[in-house]
């Protein structure tokens, strides 16, 4: 059998041959875009280095410097409060190998304000803390002892490096790290929020204000035995607390160590019947109101005023008839009441509740006391606060009320934090720009030539107003606890800041030649720290400039052969 | 040998990229390197960062604003400036420059000043005891023209010179203090010459009378000349420029004074 077999060779040969070709083009165009494909790699590699790697390395880098909580900054950068990592001192008793007595009496030695029974009380039960906090040096005396029964945990600790400074408007932390009190807790969520903890949170307080306002004011409450003192300094234009004290004081870094009493924030937290210091507030509502058109009108002040059972009296009685300046210069309660009697309730009411004496202090603290609003309004009502009687309200109410009374007669909320580069909160109007400008001349009348003459800082043109309120007890107002307040802003001219000094039931005595009113008690600490603060606050003092007091000075009654 | 040749040709190209492969890869060890160093460095920050926080609040603790004050109280004792500290401006800084006053600005009255300064000047040169021992006779005395001129005499001694006029005498060989000072009133005749020159010849009332509205105005020209040359040589002399620059660069230097 013979096959015959057909050789297609060539023709194969010739299709193989086309399809080699394809497969070689195929692999090759693989390989090309392999190479393609690596070299793309290797410059997107080259430049993924060049472009990316510096950005990665920063966000590391910013990444770790978020502390824990964030800081909390004066206008000025110095820092009021921060975290750090401190060092602790634990105790674990099981562990201890020498002898107990001889370990509490060497650490007594290094902490001399813990007894030893105290030490040996801690190092016999359940492991537990020595110190919270200890400095460097006394952890390494105590490491020193070499027994191995202490540990030495690092942990973050809320610090306060300026101490008692600004301790009621920064509050304190718990133990956990959360604000308790003051701005830390206002702002407890923007202090451990993530994203805005790196960012140190800006107070409108100035340290060094601060410092002088807590220094005089603490040296008159020390000189006074007063039982306590309550200052705020205010911008005028933007409702900012450049300085708030308030006394007794008490240490945040030792928050234990304080009585609740001393916590309380008195500027904020404290209702007073704050006395004359509203009979400016009264006249502006009064000459707004148009019911006083001449500051040469005399008023009635001979006998005192009876009403509704009431008897109102003046503390120094002149006997004789009183217009307005004077009425404001020796703090007349008759001719304020007379005054207030005309205006009538609605109008003074209005101007009260405009500046918010019937809330609690606008500002972001948490310490905030409702005021004590006349439940009945009547005449009385009427004629006793307006001279601040009968209505009691926090120092800061009063303060921001006389920001508003002299800067032009707009109310602003107080604040706590800076306002830079923002626009100042619009406010409001309550006072006529006409009325602002009248009484800025009677403030700094009273100061110029009344009862606050004491107050008076040679070329700072203080102007403000006297207030010696008698304390409410038993129904009636002891004679002998006054609450002495001197609320005054400067420079007149231009009032750029309030500031407000008030001190709670002074003594009179040597110090203040026997007086208890505040022209010789409080009047005296504003003098002190606007001569301190004023030039840091960009007040420099001008002897050669003052406001105008020119229509007003020869209203003044001058006895026979007076200058 | 073509064929072996395009053989040889892929291998090449896969040994030319492993070469630059392996040429590359020293780069990626490199970068590798560097990032972990890096790193290092970012930590050695971080650590320093953390130490300088740390320095920070405890600088911030002792030098609290409560123990800067228990420092000022207990030792400094600064106390705030008052207000008449603080300038306004240049004009206010230039009225306290607290310079010596030049002699001829001394507040004694003008004329009197005047007419006791020649006078006295011509007194001393002329009544020592060489000039008017031997020159009596001749009934002039002619003051050296380079004696010192003394602008301003002490007050007392201008006073004393006009009631002892009478007692003026040209011959006085023994002279005495108080003989010196009557010699005063002679002299007002020579600043009319222009000259420290005095004349004795004539009795002194005479003289004195003589002394013109002229002779005044033309002294007051010559007062304020002077006056003005001494403000430029005291206030501009090459010494209180020096003086100046001195200072501000002792200031710029350490803030100190020298």
């Amino acid at each position: 059998m013979t096959t015959l077999v057909a050789r297609p060779e060539r023709v194969r040969r010739a299709a193989q041959n086309q399809q080699f070709l394809t497969l070689t083009h195929r692999r090759l165009m693989m390989l090309l875009l392999a190479f393609l494909l690596i070299v793309a790699v290797i410059v997107g590699r080259i430049l993924a280095f060049a472009a990316f790697d510096e950005g990665a390395g920063k966000a590391r880098v910013a990444q770790a410097f978020v502390p824990p909580r964030g800081d909390i900054v004066d206008r000025n950068g110095v820092p009021l409060a921060r975290t750090m990592e401190a060092y602790a001192i634990r105790v674990v008793p099981e562990r201890l190998i020498n002898d107990k007595v001889e370990l509490a009496r060497e650490l007594s030695r290094i902490f001399p304000d813990t007894t030893t029974d105290q030490f040996l009380a801690r190092m016999s039960g359940k492991p537990t803390y020595i110190r919270r906090r200890a400095l460097p040096e006394q952890v390494a005396a105590v490491n020193a002892l070499g027994e191995i029964g202490f540990e030495y945990p690092r942990e973050q600790e809320r610090l306060y490096p300026q101490l008692s400074l600004g301790a009621h408007v920064l509050g304190f932390t718990d133990a956990e790290g959360h604000g308790v009190t003051g701005v830390e807790r206002a702002f407890d969520a923007r202090l451990r929020d993530q994203a805005r903890r790196a960012a140190p949170l800006a107070l409108s307080i100035d340290a060094r204000v601060q410092a002088i306002l807590e220094s005089e004011l603490g040296a008159a409450v020390t000189n006074l035995e007063a039982i306590g003192g309550a200052g705020v300094l205010l911008d005028t234009n933007t409702g900012e607390v450049v300085a708030m004290a308030s006394l007794p004081t008490f240490n945040p870094n030792r928050v234990g160590a304080s009585s609740l009493a001393a916590r309380r924030n008195a500027v904020t937290h404290n209702v007073y019947e704050l006395g004359s210091t509203f009979k400016p507030l009264t006249v502006a509502a009064a000459i707004d109101a148009g019911t006083v058109t001449s500051m040469a009108r005399r008023y009635d002040a001979m006998q005192p005023v009876q009403v509704a059972g009431f008897r109102i009296r003046d503390l120094h009685p002149l006997g004789r008839w009183l217009n307005v300046p004077e009425m404001l210069m020796h703090s007349s309660n008759i001719v304020t009441a007379r005054v207030a009697d005309e205006l009538g309730r609605a109008p003074l009411e209005a101007m009260f509740r405009a500046l918010e004496f019937d809330k609690r202090p606008a500002i972001e603290l948490p310490e905030r006391s409702g005021t004590l609003w006349p439940r009945s309004w009547g005449r009385v009502t009427t004629m006793t606060t307006a001279f601040g009687h009968g209505i009691a309200v926090t120092p800061l109410h009063l303060a921001s009320g006389y920001a508003a009374l002299v800067n032009g007669g707009i109310y602003r909320p107080a604040t706590i934090l800076k306002v830079d580069g923002r626009t100042p909160p619009q406010g409001k109007r309550v006072f006529k720009p006409a009325t602002s400008a009248r009484m800025r001349q009677l403030l700094r009348l009273i100061v110029a030539e009344g009862t606050g003459r004491k107050a008076d800082a040679p070329g700072y043109r203080i102007g403000g107003k006297t207030g010696s309120a008698e304390k409410p007890s038993g129904g009636g107002y002891a004679r002998h606890s006054v609450v002495a307040t001197f609320s005054a802003a400067f420079p007149m001219d231009n009032p750029r800041y309030v500031l407000l000094v008030m001190i709670d039931e002074p003594k009179g005595n040597a110090y203040s030649s026997g007086q208890r009113t505040a022209a010789w008690t409080a009047a005296p600490v504003v003098k002190a720290v606007v001569t301190r603060a004023g030039p840091m606050l960009g007040i420099i003092p001008d002897e050669r400039r003052d406001v105008d007091l020119t229509d007003l000075v020869p209203l003044l009654w001058k006895a026979k052969g007076d200058q | 040998m073509l064929m072996a040749a395009r053989r040889l040709r892929g291998i090449a190209l896969t040994l030319l990229v492993l070469g630059i492969v392996m040429l590359l890869y020293p780069l990626s060890l490199k970068v590798a390197a560097k990032r972990s160093e890096l790193m290092r460095t970012e930590r050695s920050i971080v650590r320093a960062q953390d130490r300088i926080r740390y320095l920070q609040s405890e600088i911030a603790v002792r030098a609290s604003m409560r123990q800067l004050e228990v420092w000022n109280a207990e030792t400094f004792g600064y106390s705030a400036p008052t207000a008449p500290q603080y300038l306004d401006g240049e004009r206010q800084l230039a009225s306290l420059d607290r310079l010596p006053r030049p002699a001829g600005l001394q507040p004694v009255a003008p004329v009197l000043v005047a007419m006791a300064s020649d006078a006295s000047a011509n007194t001393l040169s002329a009544s020592g005891p060489s000039a008017s021992a031997p020159k009596p006779a001749a009934g002039q005395a002619l003051a050296p023209a380079a004696a010192p001129r003394t602008v301003v005499t002490p007050v007392g001694m201008v006073r004393a010179a006009p009631p002892a006029k009478p007692a003026a005498k040209p011959a006085a060989p023994a002279d005495t203090v108080p003989v010196r000072l009557a010699r005063a009133p002679i002299a007002p005749p020579s600043p009319r010459a222009g000259e420290a020159r005095a004349t004795v010849t004539k009795p002194a009332q005479d003289r004195a009378t003589a002394t013109t509205g002229a002779t005044e105005r033309a002294r007051e020209t010559r007062r304020r000349a002077e006056r003005l040359a001494m403000i430029e040589s005291q206030l501009l002399s090459p010494e209180t420029l020096k003086a100046l620059q001195d200072g501000t660069a002792a200031e710029a230097r350490g803030g100190q004074r020298p």
